[in-house]
């Protein structure tokens, strides 16, 4: 059995300061294989972008105090978190590259966008100038953008959203990466053109079969863009497996309440559900299962921490009540 | 809750045109038409939801229908045309006409408690004693399911959806017969937002007040509208019941929005074939154009929608389309056969403004 | 549905990274530092001081005794040692704290006067007039502070009123500008236009929110301030622009002392120490005010 790509083991992100700790993410563990596209799903404190940063370490301090990791993450082997910094800013942009909410926040406002691509090649490649240049032009051309030439010279705050997107998508290609770390690559974005930045990061994994990592808390793009999914609740990964199963047939109370509140959800069924209570903070910490106090499942074995258990092909999840409960999915044939 | 007939609309807009900027000494910088010659109505006690992406005008019209901006037209609210009053009558007017915003956090001051937020307008327009304006707040939370105890917080001790939940109970603190929502719940956790669409049904169905609903998602406007609007470039360019709109949309830009929508549930949209896809972004506020607005990104425009503008014609009973071609074209979410981008030649977006 | 039952403090992250306020509560070390209150008590005892001096002090402060002038410290003769008429110095810093604490106050509560309608009123006027009040405020702050003071001591004499309206004047526009900053983002925020929904009336909302609003940072530039002023009567007294004799102050004495410095060096020394540590202390207690009051709110 060949490794995956990307190895993401029991990883842990503490915030450290003068007056206490506080764990951030709890223990999450999985992988990405080569080519094809992996979800991390969640609502706000489950930890998702952190996760996805401390793969590429792109933080050491915040203002609120210093980040502290453990656990490992390997490359293709290789664990990033152990490496020194010349190191791993080797492996950023070459190896992993990264696509954000807010392209305005990622693209340098007072550079022309051409030199922005030129440059995140000549880092890490050995084109030449020339060489680069092309290549950014026919990036830009395949990431859907018309007239890419002119575009060169253009600064970002000429271009639209959408567009600098693309031309986010089309640098972090430069360097062809065999993993791209999309983090909510889409919610900045209308609809109709939403749908044309997926079908875009779906034809480029296709042809340079690229791995995927999308960050998101929107399950209609995790349905339409992902072969695996892990749901992540308050720090932890709570279940994770092929993405139909997940749907048709969820075994973690999160992951069944999550489905039956969606919109698409009440218009096909007709009912209201939603998970009562808000979700408990990260300073907040308990020994059992984080989501015992909303789980309309819950009995006394809840306050004990929750192992993992296997409940099919590639399909885990942290609930000890697994095998005894028959929850609810969506989708075809439910 | 006043008498009224039932075919008396709750809110008749009519023409509303709402244009930004124009500074006076700037001459290069001309107004941005926003919102232009919109009209539709409101009947009580149900929800309207206005659907579109960015540019399409519908924050505007919320604003302008709130009196937060400036516009011109008619916006009649049980027979009171609010653009037309003045300053004095509007303030005693406002009470019958909220807004609440899409930004939990940035709706409730963070120096404020919750209860000094949710008294602002029991301070402003009634008579209450301290001890009688707690005693509303208390009413008032309990009508959105939430607590006394969230009383003496601030609002970073509350989270997003609680926040939200105590900005509509503000809106329907002086009882108003309209409220208007613009995205409500689109900055909420999934699990959130199902929470408040539910408090807001079950509120509507409690006092009738009606809805005005602005929303970028036509999932969520389909469940809580009675009758949906789809905006673009400034204009309606469909309106009619929901279900209607929703299973049967008859422009082709609410197709190609329907189309483009992402399903949550897995193995309903893998088949690109049948989504529509438009070239470029939907049209900046400020270009102007001749005919139809939507007619530079649509798969089905022809030389005459290009000089002619669409005015809205009946498609059902009250359905309406802005479309020259709605006759010819087909009902239907998906358009098969629909040319696909590659094959199309670029047009110009913005055609010579005579 | 109530939630009454579940966790106390929850909020969204309020920034990408995820760190929302509970846990940033959880993380914050206590501001509280020894140098921190030490200087709160310094600060306090010269309150103190300014307001109740026969109290702390023995003696009169312009009693002479020619007959032990330029004494110095330690020698029976006044704790601190006497000055070239005799009199006592510590009595006589002690009673000019008054001058001291009140000469701040004056001025930085005039720049307040100014600074907070002005800033609130640019805040709120887009477009020409808005322009042309920030152009008028760039004006003031770009004289050189002493200049301009001097400037108004010429138009209207010495003493400390005047010296202090000239520093006032010349703390003003730094408050205009914070103010005007905190009122436009103020504006732009959701709950402002909710105000203007419910058709709260304008004072309300000044009086609601603005003035919150804008609490904390101009209590850290007033704090801030302060020191400056101090140091700036100090400055003004010593060039003989302030105070007028025989009222002490330490400006005044510093002056003195200086002109003395080869007879009794400790002349010059105490006034000087008196006024580092007041001006010191000010800023660390201004400095952890504004650590403390960080980044709550906006």
């Amino acid at each position: 059995m060949s490794r995956a790509l990307l190895e993401v083991d029991e990883l842990c992100v503490d915030l450290h300061s003068a007056g206490g700790r506080v764990r951030l993410v709890d223990g999450v563990s999985f992988e990405v294989a080569s080519g094809e596209t992996v979800g991390l799903v969640g609502e706000s404190g489950s930890g998702k972008s952190l996760t996805a940063l401390s793969i590429m370490q792109l933080f050491d301090t915040h203002a609120d105090g210093d980040f502290r990791l453990s656990g490992e993450v390997r490359l293709a082997g290789k664990d990033l978190l152990r490496l020194r910094r010349n190191e791993i800013e080797a492996v950023r942009g070459d190896r992993i590259a990264m696509v954000f909410q807010d392209p305005m926040s990622s693209l340098t406002p007072s550079m022309r966008i051409g030199r922005q691509l030129v440059e995140a090649a000549a880092v890490h490649t050995s084109l030449s100038r020339k060489e680069a240049s092309d290549r950014a032009v026919e990036l830009l051309a395949r990431a859907g953008i018309p007239s890419p030439e002119r575009r060169m010279h253009q600064y970002p705050h000429e271009l639209s959203g959408g567009m600098q997107q693309r031309v986010m998508i089309a640098m972090a290609l430069m360097c062809e990466p065999d993993l791209l770390i999309a983090d909510e690559p889409t919610t900045a974005l209308d609809v109709t053109v939403q749908a044309e930045i997926l079908d875009l990061l779906r034809s480029l994994q296709e042809t340079e079969g690229m791995a995927i990592l999308l960050i998101t808390h929107d399950l209609g793009v995790i349905a339409e863009m992902c072969h695996r999914v892990n749901v992540m609740y308050s720090g932890q990964i709570v279940e994770s497996g092929p993405m139909a199963d997940l749907f048709t047939s969820p075994t973690h109370p999160y992951t069944e309440g999550l489905l039956a509140s969606l919109p698409q959800t009440v218009l096909e069924t007709g009912e209201w559900v939603s998970i009562p209570g808000t979700v408990r903070p990260a300073s907040d910490p308990v020994a059992g299962c984080r989501f015992a106090d909303r789980c309309a499942y819950r009995e006394a074995a809840c306050d004990e921490p929750q192992p993992v258990f296997a409940v099919g092909a590639g399909h885990t999840v942290r609930c000890h009540r697994a095998d005894d409960l028959t929850l609810r999915g969506v989708g075809a044939g439910v | 809750m006043s008498e009224r007939s039932s075919d008396e609309p709750l809110l008749e807009v009519t023409d509303l045109e709402v244009s930004y900027g124009g500074s006076r000494v700037a001459r290069r910088s001309p107004a941005v038409r926003a919102v232009r010659g919109v009209s539709f109505s409101v009947a009580p006690g149900t929800t309207f939801g206005l659907v579109g992406e960015s540019g399409s005008g519908k924050s505007s019209v919320a604003r302008a229908v709130a009196r937060l901006v400036p516009a011109t037209g008619v916006a009649s609210l049980n027979g009171v045309d609010l653009l037309a009053l003045d300053r004095r009558d509007l303030r005693d007017h406002r009470p019958q006409f909220q807004i609440v915003f899409q930004d939990p956090l940035a709706s409730l001051s963070p120096w404020l408690t919750i209860e000094r937020s949710l008294s602002e307008p029991l301070c402003v327009h009634t008579d209450l004693d301290r001890a009688g304006r707690r005693r509303r707040c208390e009413e008032l939370l309990d009508q959105v399911g939430l607590g006394p105890e969230l009383l003496d917080r601030r609002p970073s001790q509350i989270s997003g959806g609680q926040r939200q939940r105590v900005s509509i109970a503000r809106a329907l603190a002086l009882d108003p017969a309209l409220v208007i929502l613009d995205e409500p719940v689109s900055a909420l956790d999934v699990s959130s937002q199902s929470q408040v669409l539910n408090m807001l049904r079950d509120i509507q169905a409690r006092t009738g007040v009606g809805y005005l609903f602005i929303s970028h998602d036509l999932t969520i406007v389909r469940i809580v509208a009675d009758v949906i609007g789809v905006m673009y470039g400034g204009e309606l360019v469909e309106v009619g019941p929901s279900a209607q709109v929703f299973d049967a949309p008859r422009h082709p830009y609410t197709k190609a929005l329907l189309s483009a929508r992402l399903v949550a549930h897995p193995g309903a949209t893998r088949n690109t074939h049948t989504r529509v896809r438009l070239p470029g972004e939907p049209i900046d506020p400020s270009v102007e154009t001749t005919g139809c607005r939507f007619a530079a990104r649509c798969p089905h425009a022809i030389e005459v929608c290009r000089i002619e503008t669409p005015s809205p014609r009946s498609v059902g009973r009250s359905h309406l389309a802005a479309c020259l071609r709605v006759d010819e074209l087909e009902a239907g979410p998906h358009e098969v056969g629909a040319a696909p981008l590659d094959d199309r030649s670029p047009i110009s977006q913005s055609a010579p403004f005579e | 549905m109530s939630e009454s039952g579940i966790a106390t403090a929850t909020a969204l992250p309020d920034d990408p990274i995820g760190v929302d306020a509970a846990v940033r509560r959880r993380l914050r070390a206590p501001s509280a530092s020894p140098v921190v209150v030490l200087s709160a008590v310094y600060l306090a005892l010269l309150v103190f001081a300014a307001l109740f001096p026969s109290i702390l002090a023995p003696g009169d402060p312009i009693a002479q005794d020619l007959g032990n002038a330029l004494a110095g410290p330690f020698q029976g003769h006044g704790l601190l040692g006497t000055d070239e008429l005799g009199r006592d110095v510590l009595t006589r810093l002690i009673h000019a704290a008054d001058v001291a604490v009140l000469a701040p106050l004056q001025a930085i509560g005039l720049a307040l006067a100014i600074g907070v309608p002005v800033g609130i009123v640019a805040g709120y006027s887009d477009g020409l007039f808005g322009s042309l009040l920030l152009r008028i405020n760039d004006i003031f702050m770009s004289f050189p502070p002493l200049l301009l003071a001097l400037t108004v001591i010429a138009i209207r004499g010495p003493g400390l009123t005047n010296a202090m309206t000239a520093i006032g004047l010349i703390f003003a526009p730094t408050f205009v500008r914070i103010v005007r900053a905190v009122t436009l983002s103020v504006r732009k925020q959701s709950f402002f236009e909710v105000s203007a929904s419910i058709g709260t009336p304008w004072l309300t909302v000044v009086r609601m929110h603005l003035l919150r609003a804008i609490a904390r940072p101009v209590i850290v530039q007033a704090s801030l301030a302060v020191g400056f002023a101090m140091l700036a009567e100090a400055s003004l007294s010593f060039l003989g622009l302030g105070v007028a004799p025989p009222r002490p102050s330490w400006g005044v004495m510093m002056g003195r002392g200086v002109n003395l410095m080869d007879r009794q060096v400790w002349l010059a020394i105490w006034p000087g120490v008196a006024i580092t540590l007041s001006v010191l202390s000010v800023n660390v207690v201004a400095n952890a005010l504004r650590r403390h009051f960080g980044t709550e709110g906006l």
